[in-house]
């Protein structure tokens, strides 16, 4: 077991090199770069070529493609991450910030959606054909066709403006004193998170408790007399919970990555909205950094998902 | 085994939570820790009236805080809340963006009568938000800091006028300590000797805020927004930088050094990109908006039913056009738009008037022969307003010769909803005179795609054959000094001597009253030539609650520093 | 048939409905199942065996109910229960389901749950019918094993299914089945699975529990040779009917069903060389959605005559618990 993890760890390392270098060369493929994306157009109509260049020259944006790689390669190597191109900032420190928040985010959600999914998913499975199975999967369909920013805006309409009973967004405030009053303000896009979220995970819980329900050791823990909540939580939820909780693991450094529209309509100031702003501005040392980090998320996880699913399921074996 | 990894797990989400939560128990950094003790005698003055202040102190909520940094305020001369706060220009400006001591840093100025040569006289006891003194070594830095080459954070205007003083290229070349115009009278007055007539001097003198040197000595201007300065700057506006956390809020303390008056409240900004906030109708509706200003028209569309939120419209410089690019694209070809009746044809063939009332329900004006907007004092009335006119611009095409089979490309680099409209509804115009247009969007290197000179030989260095933009000029002269030999409006067509000659008159004078007779004569010749084709004239929307209602009778433009006077305002 | 009847069924009737359509699985069906004896439940895929069984422990799937007839168990504390109108999850039923009567599933594979202990699993069914700790419980579950021939039972006790090999899962299947042990004893083809040597071992383990217990056994199969070997009693279905019924000598001996004989003749007999001519059944059994009218198997009876076409026969007795449907079975030639 120990010997697996510490070969996939060090698989991690010539993944996470080839990753990086696409994300860069991703990133050089794109059209222009970092000072043509600072200036804005009207600005610019008063710029010279000659005055870009000389902006060009002090970003170190003139080397070619590879040297720049390179230079950013030897840097992290040498356990510097490099400084945001548009505040100077150092990315760490923007990361270490940033990161932490999206992650209270995207968890809450991912609870929100696991609980709320399977839950429901188990209920449609076993009242399958039923009026509320129809329903649950309509609901569903609608769910996961709806986009998250639509959601959010009415979320806000009516709790938030309508109601007043959670704030239209934002995490904090200057007169918080204790960690905990900014709750309040996760309320609602953790929420709306959630609940996009879990249409699919109900669906996919459904098809899944299906699949077991249907399955003899079902038949036969009710050939013992056991009661019916036990033979569908203990043995039917329990051996369709396998796949559902490879899906939602899996969905984690997604919804770090996608929670991009959450948080700019709730004003969450996560790694989502920075990201995006990064990317469209060419600030490649901010962008490299936060997809390395969202691609070893995802390496880690998937190593953790095989530990879990193993735990989940004797069957599996790891080599 | 099994036991041992679920609690494994279970740790390592706890201490994920605990990462999250831990975050923010770190105390915010302070920008001026020393301010408690003297805000402590307000807060007692001040009733409650904010539910959400903790202490009963007013607040007065904005938007356009910091996303990542404050932007360092040579740019943009204003247009973020926090600059106008902050920082204090050089010489004051009232709301019609002429010079005055009521605000600013000096007491007196003087504009010798040829223009050279400028006299400022600072106020005592100027001070810093860190309790330093501000002196002429700020200003004279802040001067220097300026015209230094690949200064890419200084506003052109702003930096062209601070190149004119004279000694200039002898201080870059390091012969000199300090260019030999910027002469120190006394420790309060200072004078500027420029070696030409710099047209826009006052203006640019009264936008031109000024930094603590101390601060920022030994800064590379290429890269001075990248310093930590800009984390959390001080400055010696009226308020002072209290806490910030960036990508959220911003609060700012009165500045109790001040020498206009020292507000009784705070102030939030929300974090939010200056150009346009689009969480603006939210946060207004939510009470997290007191003050701010929109270019979008949606914007006052969503507000304007809304209980106590007043809009003011504040006519400004800002048009909106079609450049066009007159050079060809081939060697041997003629491009069919140098000639001035196709030009005129695009102009006669555009319903612009319609065009404002569907899209901004007249809330725009729709764009005549000059690029001065109507309203302004500038502008010349009575000349050819190129009204809609279909069958002139067909008769003016086949007089022209044109061939209608000849595809224009039309390049737009906005992305809203309205652009995309207007596009259309362009396209279906033109289509209807005889002239095919594919507009396309530019994406990427933007200014390069639409600034770029000809060839050598005098082919067209752009892609495009119109391009839809917009010049939002600091003064009116910016809208045709570009037609000045060599300047940018040059790269789209070829230099017409007559205009330029007229330009070169305008900006040879500092005098305003003679800048305004020959701007008349170009506005006259342009109206016939039309080199670009104004399109609309929009104006910005002040957006308040009734926090503020009664404190700004009226409104400067808030893009810009004007004399709005905040920190003597009273909060409701 | 003699003795003591511990289940009764009569004239049961079990139809699936699905997509607007009615399956008549079980068409009318009558036995007993006596107390100490095996009673084979012999027919092809798909003639309504296992829907019996399902039947009688009220685990049928939820688009088919019992439409007609019943189903009594016999019980020596509770007296005459009528199984075919308890509830089908509720208390009474739940409370006879693996403690009075247990099931023995096809495929030791999958009855089994993968993702729990196999000692988990039986004790399982322990705690939910008797009232013992967990120790106790453990212990039980050991000695079962020990019972069923399982080496090595306190490391086996705590592996899982999949560590087990496929004779030893259905060993432990069997464990389960017996942990209270049941009077009655549903065992559905539960050899199909396995290869030939682990299939008498698994036999001959239900053949002793049966002589030490006097557990009544339902043994469905398709296999003549299981018949021969297992039955005391048999009863042959085709196409949701018993076509002939009796005590497996008058059965076996003296087959008179054409049905019957085809099944023997389809067969190898063992010690006959490999020369012995083995005949399939021809044709395929009928679209449950389009029986034949009469006989059912008349479409692929050698023997058929028209009335086969018309009615279907009814039951007639031969000697003793000998019974047979067939118009035409005196046409039926005997070797």
């Amino acid at each position: 077991m120990a010997k697996y993890i510490g070969k996939r760890i060090l698989m991690f390392i010539p993944m996470a090199l080839l990753m990086s270098f696409l994300i860069f060369g991703g990133m050089e493929l794109t059209p222009g770069d970092f000072v043509s994306n600072m200036i804005s157009p009207d600005m610019a109509a008063n710029m010279t070529p000659d005055e870009l260049n000389v902006l060009r020259e002090a970003y170190g944006l003139n080397d070619p493609f590879l040297i720049r790689y390179v230079k950013w390669l030897g840097q992290i190597f040498q356990g510097n991450w490099g400084y945001s191109l548009s505040s100077g900032v150092p990315v760490k420190d923007i990361i270490l910030q940033r990161l932490p928040v999206t992650l209270e985010l995207a968890l809450t959600g991912l609870v929100i959606s696991a609980i709320l999914g399977s839950v429901l998913g188990i209920v449609s499975a076993l009242k399958r054909g039923s009026l509320l199975d129809h329903t649950l999967t309509l609901a569903g369909v609608i769910g996961m066709s709806i986009p998250q920013f639509f959601f959010g805006m009415v979320a806000i309409l009516l709790f938030a403006l309508n109601w007043k009973i959670f704030p239209v967004g934002g995490r904090t405030t200057p007169d918080m004193v204790h960690w905990w009053e900014h709750l309040r303000y996760l309320v609602l896009p953790a929420l709306v998170l959630g609940v996009t979220q879990t249409a699919s995970v109900m669906r996919y819980s459904r098809a899944s408790m299906m699949d077991s329900m249907h399955k003899d050791f079902v038949k036969a823990a009710r050939s013992k007399g056991l009661p019916e909540w036990r033979v569908n939580l203990v043995h039917g939820f329990r051996v369709s919970m396998t796949p559902v909780v490879v899906l939602l693991a899996l969905r984690l450094p997604m919804l770090v990555s996608s929670s991009v529209v959450i948080e700019n309509v709730f004003q969450w100031p996560g790694i989502g909205v920075t990201f995006k702003e990064a990317v469209s501005a060419g600030n490649y040392p901010l962008v490299m950094m936060i997809a390395l980090i969202i691609v070893i998320m995802v390496l880690i996880i998937s190593l953790v998902l095989d530990i879990l699913t193993r735990v989940l399921d004797p069957r599996v074996r790891l080599e | 085994m099994k036991k041992r990894i679920l609690s494994l797990l279970m740790a390592s989400i706890m201490v994920l939570g605990l990462a999250a939560c831990g975050g923010k128990e770190e105390p915010a950094p302070e920008a001026t820790p020393d301010t408690s003790q003297e805000q402590g005698g307000q807060e007692t003055e001040a009733p409650a009236e904010q539910p959400a202040a903790a202490e009963g102190e007013k607040i007065l909520y904005s938007n356009t805080g910091p996303v990542e940094f404050f932007e360092v305020p040579w740019w943009n001369l204003g247009q973020y809340v926090h600059s106008k706060l902050l920082f204090e220009t050089l010489i004051g400006i009232d709301n019609d963006m002429n010079p005055t001591t009521e605000t600013g840093m000096a007491e007196s100025y003087e504009l010798s009568e040829d223009g050279l040569q400028l006299t400022i006289t600072l106020r005592d006891g100027l001070k810093w938000h860190d309790g330093q003194d501000v002196t002429l070594d700020d200003v004279v830095w802040s001067i220097e800091q300026v015209m230094t080459p690949g200064a890419g954070m200084a506003n052109n205007t702003l930096k062209q006028t601070c190149e004119g003083i004279e000694g200039t290229q002898d201080y870059l070349d390091g012969k000199t300590e300090q260019p030999a115009g910027i002469e120190l009278v006394d420790d309060k007055t200072i004078v500027l000797k420029f070696a030409t007539v710099q047209p826009s001097v006052m203006l640019a003198m009264s936008l031109f805020p000024i930094l603590p040197k101390h601060c920022l000595e030994g800064v590379d201007m290429t890269q001075i927004q990248q310093d930590p300065f800009w984390q959390s700057p001080v400055g010696s506006g009226p308020f002072k930088l209290e806490e910030v956390k960036i990508g959220e809020y911003a609060t700012f303390a009165p500045f109790e050094d001040y020498w206009d008056g020292v507000a009784d409240f705070k102030i939030l900004l929300n974090a939010s990109s200056a150009e346009s906030d689009d969480k603006l109708v939210t946060n207004v509706k939510a009470g997290l908006i007191d003050y701010a200003y929109t270019k979008m028209y949606s914007d006052v569309q969503a507000l304007r039913d809304v209980e106590g939120v007043t809009i003011d419209t504040v006519p400004v410089n800002y048009t909106r056009w079609f450049m066009v690019n007159q050079y060809p694209k081939a060697a041997g070809e003629t491009n069919p738009l140098s000639d001035k009746r196709v030009r005129q044809a695009i102009a006669y063939a555009i319903d612009k008037a319609t065009i404002c009332e569907q899209i901004f329900e007249g809330a725009a004006m729709p764009g005549t022969g000059t690029l001065t907007p109507t309203g302004s004092n500038w502008k010349v009335e009575g000349l050819e307003e190129y009204a809609y006119n279909p069958d002139k611009a067909k008769e003016l095409l086949a007089e022209a010769g044109w061939d209608s089979s000849r595809e224009l490309k039309l390049a737009y680099y906005y992305t809203d909803q309205q652009t995309v409209d207007l596009m259309a509804i362009v396209q279906q115009q033109l289509a209807q005179v005889g002239i095919k247009v594919n507009p396309y969007l530019l994406e990427g290197d933007v200014p390069g795609q639409l600034n770029t000179a000809p060839t050598a030989d005098g082919l067209a260095g752009v892609q495009w054959d119109l391009a839809y933009g917009a010049l939002s000029a600091l003064s009116p002269l910016d809208y045709y000094s570009r037609f000045a030999e060599g300047s940018s409006g040059t790269w789209h067509g070829p230099y017409d001597e007559t205009l330029g000659a007229m330009v070169n008159e305008m900006l040879s004078t500092a005098d305003v009253e003679k800048q305004m007779a020959t701007y008349a004569k170009i506005e006259e010749y342009y109206a016939d030539e039309i080199p670009y084709i104004a399109l609309y004239y929009q104006p910005v929307w002040v957006v308040t609650s009734e926090k503020v209602a009664g404190n700004v009778s009226k409104w400067g433009n808030p893009q810009f520093y004007m004399q709005w006077d905040i920190q003597n305002w009273t909060l409701k | 048939m003699s003795g003591e009847s511990v289940i009764s069924v009569k004239n049961l009737k079990t139809y699936f409905y699905s997509e607007n359509r009615c399956n008549k699985a079980v068409n009318g069906v009558s036995f007993e199942i006596e107390r100490g004896r095996t009673l084979c439940v012999v027919g092809e895929s798909g003639c309504g065996k296992s829907v019996t069984a399902s039947s009688i422990m009220q685990l049928l799937p939820k688009l088919s109910r019992i439409e007609e007839g019943e189903i009594v168990y016999h019980s020596e504390t509770q007296g005459d229960i009528v199984l075919s109108k308890l509830k089908k999850n509720g208390k009474e039923m739940r409370s006879l389901r693996g403690k009075d009567i247990a099931m023995i599933f096809q495929d030791p594979m999958t009855a089994l749950n993968p993702v729990y202990k196999v000692g988990w699993q039986i004790m399982e069914n322990i705690l939910q019918h008797e009232d013992v700790t967990k120790e106790e419980a453990r212990k039980r579950t050991l000695d079962l094993l020990i019972q069923m021939g399982i080496p090595e039972p306190e490391k086996r006790i705590d592996q899982y299914p999949h560590e087990y090999s496929g004779g030893m899962r259905q060993r432990a299947v069997i464990a389960m089945a017996m942990s209270c042990n049941p009077k009655v004893l549903l065992a559905d083809e539960p050899t199909t699975a396995l290869d030939v040597t682990i299939q008498a071992q698994i036999f001959e383990l239900m053949e002793s529990l049966k002589k030490e217990h006097n557990t009544a056994i339902l043994l469905i199969t398709h296999d003549m040779g299981v018949v021969s070997e297992m039955a005391d009693d048999v009863i042959v279905m085709y196409m949701g009917n018993v076509i002939e019924s009796g005590t497996a000598r008058e059965v076996l001996k003296n087959p008179v069903h054409p049905y019957t004989r085809a099944l023997l003749a389809s067969i190898p007999i063992l010690g006959k060389g490999k020369e012995q001519q083995i005949e399939p059944i021809r044709g395929m059994t009928p679209n449950p959605h389009n029986r034949p009218k009469g006989c059912q198997f008349e479409p692929r009876c050698d023997f058929s005559c028209d009335t086969c076409r018309e009615s279907m026969p009814g039951e007639e007795i031969l000697e003793g618990t000998h019974m047979v449907r067939c118009h035409c079975w005196r046409e039926v030639p005997r070797e």
